[in-house]
């Protein structure tokens, strides 16, 4: 091996055990986001049930996912709509809470639980909205995130 | 972003719900601020999840067990506060393991210039003098005696 190989082998080796030790001081930015999905009985995306009688217990599945980078403090709420409630990514539906949900869930962590829900009045084209909310922490308060479902359903007596 | 507390819309058992919210929310941020600092929050968040737990089971037996709601709501509250008291110590915890990574990366850095460094100056010098230490006991012979 002349000297010149022998340089360049050794500047490699160099170069690759230095970005090695430093590498887990650079930061990685990564796209931040939550997300939130309704899942039917069977924790699939089927089996919703679309016709309920009032007071008629049903089953349904949240699930949330963290991704922002750090741990959360997620709530969702489980509001009664009606057909003309307005509800977007940046407002919330002005409608009754029917039930909250609350869980901490860590970075790149998810976070499914059981929903029993039931409706006290009749209805066609009933809406249950589900909203993501998320504590901020400098601002000391929930925050709606954005993020919403919904099912319909007709409720009879 | 548009911001209420909803949690409070729900305020069952008063006061003592209010404390048990309160008490939970400031834990997090707590923890959250923890976490920032490189501290393992794992356990506390685990534990912070059972007050949350407990605050929900507190609404939903509040028309029916009162007493058992109050007794859940107190115990929550604890739970939160300890949770607070504890994330002081992770969170100077993380920092410190946060600065020994920090001279870990930047030790090893110069360990190995200095040995690259070394090896470029003196290399040709090292390896000649272990190759003769090696070979001295050889004898070089002529192939065609």
């Amino acid at each position: 091996m002349n000297r010149q190989t022998a340089t360049i082998i050794l500047a490699s080796i160099t170069i690759l055990v230095v970005v090695t030790a430093l590498a887990p001081l650079i930061p990685v930015k990564q796209q931040r986001y939550s997300e939130l999905g309704i899942l039917g009985p069977d924790q699939t995306t089927r089996g919703y049930p679309t016709t309920v009688g009032v007071n008629q217990p049903f089953l349904l599945y949240g699930f949330v996912g963290n991704h922002e980078g750090s741990i959360e403090n997620y709530q969702m709420l489980v509001k009664l709509g009606i057909q003309s409630t307005l509800v977007s990514n940046s407002t919330y539906a002005n409608a009754p809470v029917l039930t909250t949900f609350w869980h901490i869930v860590r970075d790149n962590e998810t976070w499914t639980f059981p929903m029993t829900l039931s409706v006290n009045q009749v209805g066609n084209n009933t809406r249950i909205i589900f909203e993501l909310w998320s504590y901020n922490v400098p601002a000391s308060n929930f925050e709606y995130t954005g993020l919403w479902n919904q099912i319909w359903l007709n409720v009879t007596a | 972003m548009i911001s209420i507390t909803p949690i409070s819309s729900h305020e069952a058992t008063g006061g003592q719900l209010a404390t048990a919210n309160s008490s939970v929310n400031s834990a997090f941020s707590s923890v959250y601020y923890a976490e920032q600092k490189g501290g393992d929050v794992s356990a506390l968040v685990e534990k912070l999840n059972i007050a949350v737990s407990l605050i929900q089971r507190a609404l939903a037996e509040n028309a029916t067990d009162p007493n058992a709601a109050s007794a859940d709501l107190s115990n929550a509250t604890t739970i939160a506060q300890m949770v607070s008291m504890n994330s002081t110590s992770v969170s100077s915890g993380g920092s410190l393991a946060r600065q020994l990574r920090l001279y870990e990366s930047l030790g090893t850095v110069a360990a190995t210039l200095g040995i690259a460094a070394l090896a470029y100056l003196m290399g040709d010098r090292v390896y000649r003098r272990l190759w003769l230490r090696v070979y001295r006991n050889h004898v070089v012979k002529k192939s065609d005696e």
